[in-house]
């Protein structure tokens, strides 16, 4: 291999690339407004999260807890229980994402000048939920504190105190207890998150990979470059390299938005999601490459990219997870690239799982790469027939 | 001395069952113009892509400048320039972009791949457009660049193909200039046109049709060839039942005229030689010359001649 060769090639693509205005909006300004309106969409200001109370305590200052609680925006108290064990139950089987539980004894401890404990239950089935539930809690907690600490010194005629704040009283406590098993409802917004950012890369890196050779032999410019002392090899990769850079850039992005943005959360360790995202936009550009070697149009290589986006979109698992299909279409789940991506994604972004708990994903993906690399490699001859 | 450059044995190529190129035997030597004659679907870019490794032939041998062209496709790249019949360079890459990227793809870099860049926007007149993107240009300036690009690494072999197709006559002429100034510089061109005239322009021709090459040689041979000799054209007063003598001095192609005056035209073996008896052998017979003139055989007529048997 030349480096000469291979990086003429490459400022060559550059150029093209960036002089192409339609493929560039196509390719960099699609996923944007897609990544975008699904943002706005499903992510975002979290309100109205569906939690339960319960109310152990029933006695005066476990009112103004409830009373607290009802008027946030963020909570919705959709379910009232009697006891912990009732609130922990909803939480565990996901028919609420958090419980607010006052215990008996709490009033009687304000009053005796010592801290009340309230319990918050949690699960971390949406990280991004979770963590809005936790600030809102502590939010609600600050104002609690604030309103019965001038209730109390009013009842002991200490108000002079509360002007200057130096009590040193405390009459509430938040403790949180979080439920880390998965519930059975994990955000749509994160659960979706990574279908968003798989279906982005793969469009990307295979659409703009599908046409560029096919359009070397539309506007029949390979004729030329073949008679010249370039190998396939060093042809293939100073494209590969040019569009690897953009989709990694698009995707980097999409993710910067996602997080940045609509509070999209990574549980899991930033170096696998960045890891899985390379290996999945190798595979994806490959697979391109591959498709643009045996289409002899632009038009063709564009069909052909439908067909595969398209159900790959579908057997991806998002929207019919294996467990729920037949034996036989199962197969087709687990022969789709952007199933071993989406699946990698939810176990470590919300799972914190890591690539080597999974090691069949990254098998699968490397097979992929592969036979599609062999596959572009073999199908593309520097001879005209 | 000749020495052969490319040398072609019975070269066969079918596509699907259709023999496009038919046992074709062939030497092209070093330094000449050669061309390929023949109308469209003759077969003369099949088997021009054949001596450029472009195809695999179903059977027979090419050696090109001592590369065997059907294995060893990949060593031929640096000895051959090549332009292809319809554009084939980067219509959004200017022509000074064009030019760079070939130039790197030859190893061509630095300093030596300015000078080069240079000479070839000067030997083909494109130094005032190089900053313009090659899908502007108009049809010659393309063809121009196509030829630049084909010289960019100083081939030793030059392959056209059906280079002035499309353009305008006084444009074909310019391009006969710029080839004619290659080939002074050593460069073996091979040029492939289905326009007769301009392939008088060749140091020799090879005729196909129906992917058979039928002859080859120098356009005046051709032309010569076509008749048995060279055509005479005498202007006579007389008798029309004398001018059957005409078959004396060689045969006879056509007669024109009436009422006493005709026209006969001859195919003599050497116009040279016959030319100078004819006054004479005029009076022999009784006929009154009123004229004599040797014709310029068209390729065309040759080409026809040839063809149709």
């Amino acid at each position: 291999m030349a480096l000469h060769r291979l990086t003429a090639v490459i400022f060559k693509e550059f150029k093209q690339l960036l002089r192409d205005p339609r493929t560039l909006a196509v390719v960099l300004g699609a996923p944007l407004v897609f990544i975008v309106s699904f943002g706005m969409a499903y992510g975002g200001e979290i309100k109205h999260v569906d939690i339960a109370l319960a109310n152990e305590d029933r006695e005066l200052f476990s009112w103004y807890v409830v009373q607290e609680v009802s008027s946030s925006k963020v909570f919705k108290i959709s379910e009232y229980v009697d006891s912990f064990t009732g609130a922990r139950n909803l939480v565990e089987n996901g028919r609420v994402y958090a419980a607010i539980v006052i215990p008996s004894g709490f009033s009687k401890s304000i009053s005796m000048l010592s801290s009340g404990t309230i319990y918050l239950v949690i699960t971390h089935s949406s990280p991004a939920i979770s963590r809005a539930v936790k600030a809102e809690a502590n939010i609600v907690m600050a104002r609690l504190q604030a309103k019965l600490l001038n209730i109390l010194l009013k009842q002991l005629g200490l108000e002079a105190l509360s002007s200057s704040g130096k009590t040193g009283i405390q009459p509430v406590k938040l403790d949180i207890a979080e439920i880390s098993t998965i519930g059975s409802e994990i955000g749509m917004f994160t659960f979706y998150s990574p279908l968003i950012t798989g279906l982005t890369l793969q469009n990307a890196a295979l659409t703009l990979a599908a046409i560029s050779v096919a359009r070397e032999k539309e506007r029949r410019t390979i004729e030329q470059l073949i008679m010249t002392p370039i190998t396939r090899f060093e042809f293939l990769m100073g494209k590969f390299i040019v569009y690897f850079i953009f989709s990694m850039l698009i995707t980097f992005i999409s993710f910067e938005i996602l997080i940045n943005f609509f509070s999209l959360v990574l549980m899991g360790s930033l170096i696998d999601i960045v890891f899985l995202n390379i290996i999945f936009c190798i595979g994806s550009l490959t697979a391109g490459i591959a498709i643009s070697t045996f289409s002899k149009t632009q038009m063709q290589a564009i069909e052909i990219s439908t067909f595969i986006l398209l159900p790959s979109a579908v057997f991806c698992g998002a929207i019919i997870p294996p467990e729920a299909t037949p034996e036989y279409a199962r197969v087709i789940i687990y022969a789709t690239p952007l199933y071993h991506y989406f699946d990698s994604m939810i176990n470590i972004m919300v799972k914190g799982m890591t690539l080597t708990d999974m090691p069949n994903h990254l098998i699968y993906l490397a097979c992929y790469i592969a036979v599609t690399f062999i596959f572009s490699f073999k199908t593309f001859t520097k001879r005209i027939g | 001395m000749l020495s052969p450059i490319v040398s072609i044995v019975d070269l066969t190529k079918k596509f699907n069952g259709l023999v496009a190129v038919n046992r074709l035997n062939l030497t092209i030597y070093r330094g000449e113009i050669f061309g390929f004659l023949g109308p469209n679907g003759a077969g003369k870019t099949t088997t021009i892509r054949m001596i450029c490794g472009l195809i695999k032939p179903t059977s027979g041998s090419i050696n090109v400048a001592g590369v065997d062209a059907v294995r060893n496709a990949e060593a031929l790249r640096s000895k051959i320039g090549y332009m292809a019949q319809s554009f084939c360079l980067y219509e959004d890459l200017t022509v000074e972009e064009n030019l760079k990227f070939y130039s790197s793809i030859y190893g061509i870099s630095g300093s030596e791949r300015g000078k080069r860049i240079q000479e070839l926007l000067e030997l083909v007149r494109l130094k005032e457009f190089r900053n313009v993107l090659a899908g502007n240009l108009s049809g010659g300036l393309k063809q121009r660049l196509a030829l630049a690009v084909a010289m960019v690494h100083k081939p030793e072999i030059l392959i056209l193909d059906e280079p002035t197709a499309g353009i305008d006559p006084p444009l074909r002429r310019e391009f006969w200039r710029f080839f004619k100034e290659i080939n002074r510089e050593g460069i073996t061109i091979i040029i492939t046109t289905h326009y007769m005239d301009e392939s008088e322009n060749c140091d020799r021709i090879g005729l196909i049709s129906n992917g058979v090459l039928i002859a080859v040689d120098t356009p005046t041979n051709l032309k010569r060839k076509a008749y048995g000799g060279d055509v005479v054209d005498v202007t006579v007063k007389g008798s029309r039942n004398a001018l059957a003598e005409f078959q004396r001095i060689g045969s006879i192609i056509s007669v024109n005229g009436s009422n006493g005056l005709w026209s006969v035209r001859v195919a003599v073996k050497n116009s040279e030689e016959t030319l100078p008896v004819i006054p004479t052998f005029t009076e022999g017979v009784g006929l009154k010359l009123v004229g004599v003139r040797q014709v310029q055989v068209s390729m065309e007529d040759a080409f026809v001649k040839l063809v149709g048997g």
